[in-house]
């Protein structure tokens, strides 16, 4: 058993989702809307966070570990997409994101994004906030990037999430965000 | 790990177990915060008002402690939750619990020491969780969840442990556990069972009944002995009715690894990994550390020749495994302590190793 390689995806297990990048971003909600979706999907979803202490400005991160029935090792291991919308969680994730890995990074926000043989998408996604105007929405519009290109979830399911766990007055924007986010990946 | 049906949802193992703790008819709840288990009193500050229950956050842990032998003397379900350090705060206190004969739950979310130690999770309290953890001699009865699931189910288990041995009983998680989200089901599957305690509780004598003391000093020639040997008979039931362990591909195993909680959880996904590739590895997991399965890892012993223990720590459990095996197989050990956590890739090198 020398060497032998932990398989990316096993029958049990699907993917793994890091969400990260600095407290306030939004992430632990984007992970939640994450969570159920793929919930609702019929998928096994375990989540992990970091810990109080990190989640007031510095790092901050969310892992999803999605799979047919409950994940055995509940944390994430070997990360097939990535979010990165501050530079403080690019050291973060060194070790754990896979050879052939998406990671999606904000183009403003991250100036010196990770480096492997993944490969890196650095998209205006701050930017598309702003210009929805309200930057606080960044967290949605990376989510339809990353639904988008990772071809994660139908995008009907993510939109019922969203209505699911935003209060209904910023519905629209949110869902605006959202599609601006597909929008991002379409070509 | 055990299918259950009902209604799941995704939530945190900290509020399943306060929820487990509800169910349970838990009327009041001391503590004091502390990472990783803050969304225990976040959540019952305001649940527990809610089925007319009292919360409380104390000035410290040893106030919480003993607001809990308070309460727990008026017969109320009573806990308090914390983490290693706060944990060992209260050892006085859940001394006297067991000396008083009270029924008390308390939770720890352990995290990594010696000393104030850091945020990361560990199983590094193997030891005083289950020898006493105070002074004197007694025990608190030990349960180990390993998911979110469990801890719903075992904490709300606690309460009738607690009430039928009317003794502190522990349940043993980590920051792991705590903080992450699964998908779990916050209903029972057994009607709880809570006996009538009007025979031995404080609740004021004004109807006449003489009066009760309850304490756990006695200096008259012999009657502490006698306490003492009162306590061992109980333990002794625990030991013989108590043991709750989880043995899954055992049958055709010709390796075995013993774990709980976490670790448990990192060994699944390595004997997963291992038998994928041909590798028949079994897995015994301990669900109550005290009293801790001896006879059936002895016996696991007799048909499996080699073991590997998996910690996060560096070697308590290995011991108790060691003494119920002797020299039947040999026993071989894999832990990191303080936050470190074994990879799948660790584990199945050990696997070879064995």
């Amino acid at each position: 058993m020398a060497g032998m390689k932990v398989k990316k995806i096993s029958p049990r297990q699907e993917f793994e989702i890091r969400l990260s990048g600095s407290g306030g971003q939004g992430l632990q909600l984007l992970a939640r809307i994450f969570a159920h979706a793929f919930s609702s999907e019929g998928k096994v979803v375990a989540q992990s966070q970091s810990y109080e202490p990190t989640s007031r400005g510095g790092l901050s991160r969310s892992d999803l570990v999605v799979g047919r029935s409950e994940p055995d090792y509940p944390l994430a291991t070997n990360i097939d997409f990535m979010l990165i919308l501050d530079q403080v969680a690019v050291k973060a994730a060194d070790d754990v994101i896979s050879d052939d890995a998406l990671v999606i990074t904000d183009a403003r926000l991250v100036t010196d994004p990770p480096k492997g043989t993944f490969r890196v998408l650095a998209l205006p996604i701050m930017e598309t906030a702003i210009g929805l105007g309200n930057p606080r929405v960044a967290n949605i519009v990376a989510m339809g990037a990353l639904t988008g290109e990772g071809n994660l979830c139908s995008k009907e399911i993510i939109e019922a999430a969203i209505r699911e766990n935003i209060p209904s007055k910023l519905t629209d924007l949110n869902i605006k965000a959202f599609q601006e986010g597909l929008n991002l990946v379409a070509n | 790990m055990a299918e259950r049906t009902g209604n799941k949802q995704l939530v945190k193992g900290n509020v399943a177990l306060a929820e487990g703790a509800v169910q349970a008819g838990c009327k009041c709840y001391f503590g004091y915060p502390i990472t990783p288990q803050n969304a225990v009193p976040e959540y019952l500050s305001w649940r527990l008002p809610e089925v007319g229950g009292t919360f409380l956050q104390a000035e410290s842990e040893v106030a919480s402690i003993n607001m809990v032998l308070g309460a727990a003397l008026t017969g109320a379900r009573v806990m308090t939750s914390s983490s290693s350090p706060g944990i060992s705060l209260m050892q006085e206190g859940i001394s006297f619990l067991a000396g008083d004969q009270l029924p008390a739950v308390i939770v720890n979310m352990q995290r990594c020491g010696p000393g104030l130690g850091g945020i990361q999770p560990t199983q590094g309290d193997y030891f005083q969780a289950t020898r006493g953890g105070g002074h004197g001699d007694y025990r608190t009865l030990v349960l180990a969840p390993a998911n979110v699931q469990e801890l719903f189910d075992f904490t709300y288990l606690a309460f009738d442990l607690a009430d039928k041995y009317r003794n502190p009983i522990l349940v043993l998680g980590d920051a792991i556990l705590g903080q992450m989200k699964e998908p779990a089901i916050l209903e029972p599957d057994h009607p709880r069972e809570e006996p009538d305690k009007s025979g031995w509780t404080l609740t004021g004598a004004k109807d006449g009944r003489p009066l009760r003391n309850i304490r756990s000093m006695f200096l008259g020639e012999g009657v502490q002995e006698q306490l003492n040997y009162t306590l061992r008979e109980k333990y002794d039931r625990m030991e013989r009715d108590e043991v709750r362990y989880d043995q899954r591909w055992c049958d055709d195993a010709d390796c075995a690894i013993i774990a709980f909680g976490t670790a448990a959880r990192i060994a699944i996904s390595a004997i997963h990994e291992a038998r994928d590739e041909g590798i028949r590895v079994g897995l015994f997991r301990p669900q109550t550390l005290y009293p801790f399965p001896f006879d059936a890892i002895r016996s696991l012993s007799e048909r499996v020749k080699r073991l590997l223990v998996l910690e996060l720590n560096t070697g308590q459990m290995v011991e108790d495994v060691r003494a119920a095996v002797g020299d039947r197989a040999a026993v071989g050990f894999h832990g990191r302590p303080a936050g470190g956590l074994p990879s799948v890739t660790e584990v199945l090198a050990k696997i070879e190793e064995l």
